[in-house]
């Protein structure tokens, strides 16, 4: 994973609630954090993640990693939003 | 005045304070010419004529002073702002108009530079506040303008060129329209009585949303809007430098010519737009999008900000998201 990769999933970790849980109650923190961590850099743009990172999920981590948003949401549903938002130039 | 939301406020406020003070009616004409019927005439603003670098200033000062009111006069120099780097940007892209019909370019040219380097800093220099954050203000307002102008030279060198960086598209975003937003945030902090601490978070606030809601933006250019404007023009956004970055050897060559055949060919248009939704490139800017949110609510919270102000950036914040409902 790039440095940049990590950057943007550790950000992205920390504001999901969930799996700041998840971690504080498992035993092995840090390879919790990697597990998780793998499963965001999935959608790190430009990363094109291989590695063990993907298997090995516990039931609630895979549970939380499927009901993402960015995991879930389909380009029809996102290109919808961008419509909707979109338009109003910054 | 009649205006009915911050945004007409804001430019009728601009209109006037140049009829005050325009060194003549010529000067006078010109200048308004640049600014007649804002917000209106901006695409996408809706009923309400939303605008962040009007909503925003308004939202920091009722969360740090308890009254919104107290960047009213900010939000008209930055009014005069916006519209002078718009009117800079346009003729920078070669963008003729309709309001510009009757000008010379070097005229469009004069009311921009006067709009972004002495309009706000004149109106700022006559805000009620003590000397020393007048001082702070114009420093802020100061420093800004070298972030946007060199935000400006690296999107101007960009155009064309298909070995930018993802990073560097985002420096270019953010020293533009983020640092725009940041800037907003910031002086209406200053202009409330913010410490440096609280008006450097706000101004994190509003450089995140600002980089966000234009990387939004960008997207619907590509994915929504009826024709893209920045393939025409050979801007490289968010979009093309993600798909770009994913490609290597042939596959990477064959884009690059069809981004280049774009620019003057419409249906080249529609089929890198094509190939874009094929590789699931939307779904990596609303992630790369997201960061941005996230770190605007970070920031917010490492403000201090109550409610309901608070509740007012969130919800600007939001709106920048693809991944959260409005």
């Amino acid at each position: 994973m790039s440095d940049r990769a990590m950057e943007m999933a550790m950000e992205l970790f920390r504001s999901n609630a969930d799996f700041q849980r998840i971690v504080r109650d498992s035993d092995d923190k840090g390879a919790t954090v990697n597990r998780i961590l793998g499963q965001y850099a999935r959608f790190v743009p430009g990363e094109k993640f291989v590695g063990a990172a993907e298997d090995g999920l516990e039931p609630e981590e895979q549970a939380k990693i499927n009901g993402l948003p960015w995991a879930s949401e389909d380009n029809a549903q996102l290109i919808a939003r961008i419509g909707d938002k979109g338009c109003d130039y910054a | 005045m009649s205006s009915t939301t911050p945004e007409a406020a804001a430019f009728e406020g601009a209109i006037q304070f140049v009829r005050d003070h325009a060194a003549g009616e010529a000067q006078a004409q010109l200048l308004v010419a640049a600014l007649a019927g804002r917000p209106d005439r901006d695409p996408g603003v809706g009923d309400t004529k939303y605008r962040r670098f009007v909503r925003i200033p308004l939202a920091v000062a009722a969360a740090v002073c308890g009254d919104a009111s107290r960047a009213q006069p900010l939000t008209v120099a930055l009014a005069l702002l916006h519209t002078g780097l718009d009117t800079l940007d346009d003729l920078m892209d070669g963008d003729v108009r309709p309001w510009w019909q009757e000008y010379r370019s070097a005229e469009v040219l004069l009311a921009g530079a006067t709009l972004v380097s002495a309009l706000p800093q004149l109106l700022i220099a006559e805000l009620d506040a003590p000397p020393s954050t007048l001082a702070l203000m114009q420093r802020t307002l100061a420093q800004a303008g070298m972030v946007i102008s060199a935000g400006q030279q690296r999107d101007v060198a960009g155009a064309g060129r298909d070995d930018l960086t993802v990073a560097d598209v985002e420096a270019s975003v953010s020293a533009k329209s983020g640092e725009v937003h940041g800037l907003a945030a910031k002086l209406a902090a200053q202009l409330s009585g913010a410490g440096e601490a609280v008006a450097t978070h706000y101004y994190e606030v509003g450089q995140a949303i600002g980089t966000a809601a234009q990387l939004v933006s960008d997207c619907f250019d590509i994915f929504a809007a009826p024709d893209s404007r920045d393939l025409r023009q050979g801007t490289r956004t968010l979009p093309v430098v993600l798909a770009l970055t994913a490609m290597t050897g042939d596959e990477r060559a064959a884009f690059q010519t069809l981004l280049h055949e774009a620019e003057a060919e419409a249906g080249a248009r529609t089929a890198v737009r094509q190939r874009l939704l094929e590789a699931d490139i939307v779904r990596n800017a609303a992630v790369t999008i997201e960061i941005y949110c996230r770190r605007a609510y970070a920031a917010l919270a490492n403000a201090g900000a109550s409610d309901p102000a608070k509740s007012v950036l969130e919800q600007i914040i939001r709106d920048c998201s693809l991944l959260e409902e409005a």
